[in-house]
């Protein structure tokens, strides 16, 4: 590759505004930098001040945070961003969508500083008609006129990339690039952690607890399966909806363990997991289930966003119309039958490590940076 | 044994061979005589007149409930005292005669053993309702038998509670032939132009719910190279034909050849059983024999004989249900093969043919030396 090839990458830091977002910033940004792609990264994690570290390979930008994942820019936050990418001689701004309020002016920026811009965008969604799939539908018209002013933009799946294309974002500028997990470490291994909660049969929910995931209706159907001694379904994350949940559910079987900010033990729950669940109602590409993938627990997910895409033929993909029936059934099916367990923790892992490695992600991406830098 | 062992066998018998219980009396009759016992079969079939059979006279009103003119009774005493047979043998539920019966062998001094196949469902629903007061009038008539054949611990369980004494009550399923129903070659695939087949195997009536089968079926929307096969005819039939227009589903109507159904099981890789009410579907034992992934409600004895070897369907979740097993399936081909291998792995060691005569022959042997009569064949 080009040497040198200098990036300003605008996205999420930490977990708390990010959740999924923030991960792939991060991993990515590792990623690149290995490789030799001079990355700086401008995000949001100052106390709403501006200002950047000496190496320069990092610019906190003020922000006003106004609810999760939505950020409000202050206009000395735009100057700072318009200062540092002309002082720097970038060969092209990947912006990891949705970022801030500055996502609509960026377009315009970038063309006046001749530098392209490349855009991931991750807004989920559901192309079906729902309440979630209207609000998302929202979104996604909101932001097609700023796509389409972008040199590049990477969706997850072929039905996002139809949805960006009727939409108006001109086809040839959608490139379809799956998120990809780090395979070697979100990978099989002993299921210890199962006996930290005294479960001989373990079932996860990770991820942000908020109204769009579903948590209700996945606790309702595994209570209503009267689930055997010893089955346990543990909820890992934090969010709106928490407190909430927690007083509601207070089932013995049923386990809050809040946010798990430490990755190992992150990875020693979903290795313990026998089948991971993600019921929600949108979703981009479910970093989260492609970890769990990786990890080699059966996953069961919702026809979403392009999860249902990614999960077909190595899992239980959900219709989720008919979410809590479904939901059911597929407990019955796994709690009954220990041998499906082993079998879709084989396809997920195989499918993960064929199709949505980090290596595959980031050889992708490197390759756009080459075209779109020429 | 010296003396051969006489059986009067009261059955079921037609040239349309698809339905279970008729199976069961051709199945069996076929394999006591193999093992040397002597079968006389009697049925209400005018069509089989042979020397090993008799037909009774009958007002069918369905092909389960048989009207016998009261000189019926008559005529089958004259001729089991004539046939000299050491035991009389009924598939419940046989005709009006039914009710007769245990009078009649007292009379004779001759045992009587009942099959007792009405389905049953021990959940609340119309359908249990149904078979629940056919249990209730039954349970006299076989508290009079000298042994009762059931097909599993619950349905025991359900006519202890009746009143019929546990000592008559014999837990043996239904078995099926292993060597001829077992995985091999088929070309139905290519007969039906399709690359994955799904089966029903059975009547189509409304209480074994094959319209919610479709309806899922549709709504996972397989491949056109996916194809749902029905074999069986029924009342209901043509209205599913009409309501369900798709080229992913045949109607075959009924197969007769036995060996066309084996080819279509062979070739199958899911078997469907949506039923409201079942007693041990020898058409499902017949599919998991053939090594065919299995999908049956947790109705009868269904589930239990399939529970841990196929996927065992909640009927009052059925549609949900049946919609993720059937994606499940369709998504992920390899669940067919592992649920196939199990399914015949579980045939082999509970539902074999042969393990079924083995017990109905020990049942037959302490019944004939309970009733030492001369004449009788000693065994």
């Amino acid at each position: 590759m080009k040497d040198g090839l200098r990036v300003a990458w605008l996205g999420h830091q930490t977990a708390a505004l990010g959740g999924g977002m923030a991960t792939y910033s991060n991993e990515t940004i590792a990623r690149l930098r290995q490789r030799g792609v001079r990355v700086t990264f401008f995000h949001h994690e100052g106390k709403g001040k501006t200002r950047s570290d000496p190496a320069d390979d990092e610019v906190e930008l003020a922000a006003v945070p106004i609810m999760r994942s939505l950020v409000l820019s202050p206009p000395n936050a735009r100057r700072a961003l318009v200062e540092k990418l002309e002082g720097h001689a970038f060969d092209l701004v990947h912006a990891s969508f949705w970022f801030s309020s500055l996502d609509f002016d960026l377009p315009r920026l970038c063309r006046r500083l001749g530098v392209p811009l490349l855009a991931t965008f991750h807004v989920a969604f559901d192309a079906r008609l729902s309440l979630w799939g209207g609000l998302t539908g929202a979104a996604y018209r909101l932001y097609a006129p700023a796509l389409a002013e972008c040199d590049r933009v990477i969706v997850f799946g072929s039905n996002q990339r139809d949805l960006l294309a009727g939409l108006g974002v001109p086809k040839e500028k959608l490139s379809v690039l799956p998120n990809g997990v780090d395979v070697d470490k979100y990978s099989p291994g002993p299921p210890d952690w199962k006996r930290k909660v005294e479960a001989d049969r373990l079932f996860v929910y990770l991820g942000r607890l908020d109204a769009e995931k579903n948590v209700d209706d996945l606790l309702d159907a595994f209570l209503d399966v009267r689930p055997p001694p010893r089955t346990r379904l543990v909820v890992v994350g934090a969010g709106t909806e928490r407190r909430r949940l927690a007083r509601r559910y207070k089932d013995p079987a049923i386990l809050f363990t809040g946010h798990v900010t430490d990755e190992a033990e992150r990875i020693a729950i979903l290795r313990a997991a026998d089948a991971f669940f993600l019921p929600s109602s949108v979703e981009g590409l479910s970093l989260a289930m492609l970890e769990a993938m990786g990890c080699g627990a059966a996953t069961v997910a919702t026809d979403v966003g392009a999860d249902g895409d990614a999960l077909r033929g190595a899992g239980i993909v959900l219709d989720p119309g008919e979410l809590r029936a479904e939901l059911r059934a597929a407990f019955r099916l796994l709690i009954e039958n220990p041998w499906l367990v082993a079998h879709l923790a084989e396809a997920a892992r195989r499918r993960a490590a064929e199709r949505y490695s980090l290596v595959r992600n980031v050889d992708g991406l490197v390759q756009l940076y080459e075209e779109l830098a020429r | 044994m010296s003396t051969p062992l006489r059986v009067a066998w009261l059955g079921h018998r037609a040239a349309k061979g698809g339905d279970g219980i008729i199976t069961y009396s051709r199945e069996i009759t076929a394999g006591l005589r193999a093992r040397g016992v002597e079968v006389v079969f009697f049925h209400h079939a005018p069509e089989f007149q042979d020397e090993q059979s008799i037909a009774l006279d009958a007002v069918k009103l369905s092909h389960r409930f048989v009207l016998s003119p009261p000189r019926n009774r008559r005529l089958l005493e004259a001729e089991l005292r004539a046939q000299a047979v050491d035991l009389v043998h009924v598939s419940f539920s046989f005709s009006t005669l039914d009710f007769n019966l245990p009078d009649v062998c007292r009379s004779l001094e001759i045992p009587l053993v009942a099959t007792f196949h009405v389905p049953f469902d021990t959940r609340l629903g119309l359908w249990p309702r149904v078979s629940r007061t056919l249990y209730r009038i039954y349970a006299q008539v076989l508290s009079g038998c000298d042994a009762v054949i059931v097909f599993s611990e619950v349905q025991k369980g359900m006519l202890a509670d009746l009143g019929v004494p546990s000592t008559v009550l014999h837990v043996l399923p239904n078995g099926v032939d292993v060597d001829k129903y077992r995985p091999g070659p088929s070309g139905s695939r290519e007969r039906f132009g399709a690359d994955r087949l799904f089966t029903y195997l059975g009547r189509l009536d409304p209480e074994k719910n094959v319209d919610h089968l479709l309806a899922a079926f549709l709504d996972v929307n397989p491949p056109a190279s996916l194809k749902l096969v029905l074999v069986g005819g029924g009342s209901e039939r043509r209205r599913l034909e009409r309501r369900f227009d798709d080229r992913r589903i045949v109607f075959t109507g009924t197969v007769t050849d036995e060996r066309e159904r084996i080819a279509i099981l062979r070739a199958a890789d899911a078997f469907f059983l949506p039923s409201s009410i079942e007693g041990l579907s020898l058409a499902m034992l017949e599919a998991m024999a053939c090594g065919v992934a299995t999908v049956a409600t947790d109705v009868g004895s269904d589930g239990d004989a399939l529970r841990g070897a196929g996927f065992v369907i909640d009927p009052d979740h059925l549609d949900a249900e049946l919609r993720a097993a059937l994606r499940l399936l369709v998504d992920v081909p390899s669940v067919c093969r592992d649920l196939g291998r199990l399914a015949r792995e579980r045939a082999v060691e509970r539902y074999s043919l042969s393990r079924n005569l083995d017990g109905l022959l020990g049942v037959y042997r302490a019944l004939v030396n309970r009733y030492p009569m001369p004449g009788t064949a000693s065994m």
